[in-house]
C-alpha cells in the first residue's frame, strides 16, 4: 500500500482519537460505576431515614421498581406508614422528592433528593434558614455556631402534617419563614403551603409531585388487596 | 518570554473573560454566588490543564483539517471523567456543583487555548498557560459571583450581609449577569485608559 494520503491520515487520526477516548471512558465508567451506585443508594437510605425517622430499616419493605418505588413501613403485620419517591417537572428541572406519610395519610417528612431550579428562586427549596449575618459567621456567634448541625430546609419542614390525599393549596402572600407558630398551624390546618417568593412554578410542581406520588401508592396498595 | 509570565498574563493582562472575551456563557450562568463561581472556576482549571497537556502532546500527529474535532473529543472526554469521578467519590461537591460540570464542554476558553496555544507550544509552556488562564478565569468568576450574590441576594458565601435589607433580585437573574459583567468590563477599561493617559503624560 502506498503511503497514506492526507485524507486517509486525517481519517486515521480522528478514528484513533475517538477510539482512545471511548476506551478511556469505558474504563473510567467501569471503575466509578460501583461508587456511583453506592452513593445513590446511600442518598436514598439517608432520605428514608430522614422522612420516616421512627422506622427501623428492617421495618421498611421496598415495593415497586425504579422511579415508582415506595416503601411500606410495617411492624408486626401492621402498616404504620409509607415512604415514596415523587417526581414532577418544574421550571428548569424535574424535581425528585422522598416523602414519608403515616397510616392516616399525613406527611411525616419530606426530603428534596434532586432539584436544578434557578439559584435564588426555585433552588431556595433546599435553603436552610439562617439568621446569622456574615460578621456573626466570621466571629462564630449566633445560632448554629455551637452545634454545627445543618438546619433542615424550611421548604421541607413546611410540608409536615399536610395531607397529600387532598389538594394542597398555595398561598402567595407571605413566606413560611416569616410566619408565627400560630399562623403556621393555621396553614397546616388548611392543608396549605406558602410559595417561594418568585418561584410559584417550582412550588406548584413540588405540590404536584407529592400529591401524584401519594395517589400512585394509594392505587398500588388498593391493587394488592 | 519568562516562564512565570505565562501564568501572570492569564491573571490580568490577558484575562480570558475580561480581555479575550471567552467563556462569557458560563461566566454569566453560574455566577449567582461566589462559591458557585469558585467551583466552576476550579473545575474549568482542571479540565483546561489536562486538555492543554494532551493537545500539546499530540500536536504533531494531528493534521490541521481534523484538529477541531480531535480537540473537542479530548476536552469532552476529560469533562466526562471529571463528572464520573465527582459523582462516585465526592458526593458533597457533586451536590454543590454537579449541575455545572457538563457546561465546561461548551466553555470557549478551553478550545480556544487548545487551538491558539497548546497546539503550537511545548508541554511545559502549555501547562503554565493553562494554569494562568484557569486561575484568571476563576478569579474573575469569584469576583463576578460575589458582586451578584451581594447585590442580588444580600448574601456573601451564604451568609446574610445586611439583615433585613431587601436585595435587588434582578442581579441574581440573567439581566443582572449582563449588568454586572458590563460594570466590571467598564471599570477595567476605565482603569486602563487612566493608566495609559498617565504614562502618556509622563513621557
Amino acid at each position: 500500500m502506498s503511503s497514506p494520503t492526507p485524507v486517509m491520515r486525517s481519517v486515521l487520526t480522528l478514528t484513533t482519537v475517538a477510539c482512545a477516548a471511548a476506551t478511556c471512558l469505558f474504563f473510567c465508567h467501569a471503575a466509578t460505576q460501583g461508587a456511583v451506585e453506592k452513593q445513590q443508594q446511600a442518598a436514598l437510605l439517608e432520605a428514608l431515614r430522614l422522612v420516616l425517622p421512627m422506622a427501623a430499616p428492617a421495618e421498611l419493605v421496598e415495593r415497586g421498581a425504579g422511579e415508582e418505588r415506595y416503601w411500606r413501613w410495617q411492624r408486626d403485620g401492621q402498616i404504620l406508614g409509607y415512604a415514596y419517591l415523587a417526581a414532577a417537572p418544574a421550571y428548569s428541572s424535574v424535581l425528585r422528592f422522598m416523602v414519608g406519610v403515616d397510616a392516616e395519610g399525613a406527611i411525616v417528612g419530606l426530603r428534596v433528593l434532586y432539584q436544578a431550579e434557578t439559584p435564588g428562586l426555585g433552588a431556595r427549596m433546599q435553603e436552610a434558614a439562617s439568621h446569622r449575618t456574615l460578621w456573626q459567621a466570621i466571629v462564630g456567634t449566633g445560632e448554629g455556631g455551637e452545634t454545627g448541625a445543618p438546619a433542615r430546609p424550611w421548604f421541607e419542614l413546611m410540608f409536615e402534617g399536610l395531607r397529600p390525599g387532598t389538594v394542597i393549596a398555595i398561598r402567595r402572600d407571605r413566606e413560611w419563614t416569616g410566619l408565627s407558630d400560630d399562623e403556621r398551624a393555621a396553614l397546616r390546618a388548611a392543608n396549605a403551603v406558602t410559595a417561594i417568593s418568585g418561584a410559584t412554578i417550582s412550588t406548584r410542581a413540588a405540590c404536584d409531585a407529592v400529591r401524584q406520588g401519594f395517589e400512585r401508592i394509594q392505587a398500588r396498595e388498593a391493587e394488592q388487596e | 518570554m519568562p516562564k512565570t509570565q505565562l501564568i501572570t498574563d492569564g491573571l490580568l493582562k490577558e484575562n480570558p473573560v475580561l480581555i479575550l472575551g471567552l467563556g462569557l456563557c458560563p461566566a454569566l450562568a453560574v455566577t449567582t454566588s461566589a462559591i458557585n463561581g469558585l467551583g466552576m472556576g476550579i473545575a474549568t482549571l482542571f479540565v483546561l490543564t489536562c486538555s492543554n497537556l494532551l493537545v500539546s502532546l499530540i500536536r504533531r500527529q494531528v493534521s490541521a483539517e481534523v484538529r477541531i474535532p480531535v480537540f473537542i473529543v479530548v476536552i469532552a472526554t476529560f469533562v466526562t471523567i471529571v463528572e464520573m469521578v465527582m459523582k462516585g467519590y465526592f458526593p458533597a461537591l457533586n451536590q454543590a456543583l454537579g449541575l455545572f460540570i457538563p457546561l465546561i464542554v461548551v466553555n470557549c476558553i478551553i478550545l480556544g487555548r487548545a487551538e491558539a496555544f497548546a497546539a503550537r507550544n511545548s508541554l511545559l509552556d502549555s501547562l503554565l498557560d493553562a494554569i494562568g488562564m484557569g486561575s484568571g478565569f476563576t478569579l474573575f468568576l469569584v469576583l463576578l459571583g460575589g458582586l451578584r450574590e451581594v447585590s442580588g441576594a444580600n448574601k456573601l458565601l451564604g451568609y446574610t450581609v445586611v439583615p433585613g435589607l431587601e436585595p435587588l433580585s434582578i442581579m441574581a437573574l440573567a439581566p443582572g449577569g449582563f449588568l454586572a459583567l458590563g460594570l466590571l468590563l467598564g471599570l477595567y477599561n476605565w482603569h486602563k485608559l487612566r493608566t495609559a493617559k498617565r504614562s502618556a503624560k509622563g513621557v
